[in-house]
């Protein structure tokens, strides 16, 4: 009699921990779905960032007074002087400034693409870190002054921020 | 009915509920658009016409002196001004000659970021005015996204303004 009890109080407890198990999967299933979901969200969210970063440095960079189109004084609504970008480059290459727009301009590469027109691309600012885990590029549509010539040329300015 | 099947009848319902619960949840979270990064999307993609329209009016045509607003505001108006091509000293109006180049200049520029996009010129309010120019490749009508970049110039008091609008899109 005492056999007979006990086999089948086993076999409830059997049933009911074969249930508790079966939850326990589901929920970690639905667990596990839930963070990989998440998880990529909050991948897109640091692409956003970056993207955002990257226009960012685009428009801080168009607006520097260093390379800004000037005419007695004034100046011009998305304008880059060819002189001063090319002159601001040489400077910046050369040691000492990169120091000071590294913390403005962070690890960048901002070039002025010309290939709409005779010129050739002009190299603003260069400054890679020694690990690149990825990079966002940003484009703003520019005007590139020649003072010299008495010429405008459409260019984008294309900023490649690395993280 | 045994207590012990009343039990598992019980368990199999919260089995059941646990289920639908985790389904509705990941449905929802799923079908919730992510507000925040459209809204990064509309600004990224804004960033890249804007001011596009200005600048390309500032642009240097290749026509003597005169940049691209300056022919056509010339073409809307009196059409005085008349551009060389080639080497034969051939000349044609400042209308065919800012369109030439407007079309190579803003198909180069469009290409190179994978846009489509519809280019237009008219005299007079937009939608409204007198078609002057339109530069135009596959157009915008199925698109998925679009965003357009505008600049209005005055011209001579007699005459309209002159409206240039580009329409970009994927």
């Amino acid at each position: 009699m005492r056999m007979v009890l006990l086999r089948k109080s086993q076999v409830q407890m059997g049933e009911t921990i074969s249930v508790v198990i079966i939850i326990v999967i589901l929920i970690v299933l639905g667990l596990v779905f839930y963070f990989s979901l998440s998880g990529s969200g909050v991948e897109r969210e640091r692409e956003e960032v970056q993207e955002l970063d990257s226009i960012s440095t685009a428009i801080f960079v168009s607006r520097m007074e260093e390379i800004k189109c000037s005419r007695a004084g004034a100046t011009t609504y998305a304008c880059i002087d060819m002189y001063k970008a090319k002159a601001f480059h040489n400077a910046s290459s050369s040691g000492m400034p990169r120091e000071i727009y590294t913390s403005l301009i962070g690890y960048a590469n901002v070039t002025l693409n010309m290939h709409y027109s005779t010129q050739k691309n002009i190299t603003i600012y260069s400054h890679e870190p020694s690990n690149i885990s990825g990079s966002v590029t940003a484009y703003m549509p520019v005007m590139v002054s020649d003072p010299v010539n008495n010429t405008q040329h459409f260019a984008y300015l294309e900023v490649e921020v690395f993280s | 009915m045994r207590k012990s099947q009343i039990e598992m009848v019980g368990l199999l319902v919260i089995v059941i509920l646990v289920v639908l619960v985790l389904f509705f949840v990941l449905s929802f979270s799923l079908s919730q658009p992510n507000d925040t990064g459209s809204r990064v999307q509309e600004f990224v993609d804004d960033s890249i016409l804007n001011g596009f329209a200005l600048v390309l009016l500032e642009t240097s045509s290749g026509c003597g002196d005169y940049n691209f607003k300056e022919l056509l505001e010339d073409n809307a108006t009196q059409s005085f001004i008349t551009c060389e091509v080639g080497d034969n000293d051939e000349r044609i109006s400042s209308g065919e000659f800012a369109e030439k180049n407007l079309e190579r200049l803003v198909n180069r520029s469009m290409n190179f970021l994978e846009m489509d996009y519809e280019f237009t010129v008219t005299l007079g309010r937009p939608g409204g005015g007198e078609e002057l120019m339109r530069i135009v490749k596959n157009g915008c009508e199925n698109a998925r996204r679009f965003e357009t970049d505008s600049a209005s110039f005055p011209t001579r008091q007699d005459y309209q303004p002159v409206h240039v609008r580009l329409k970009a899109c994927w």
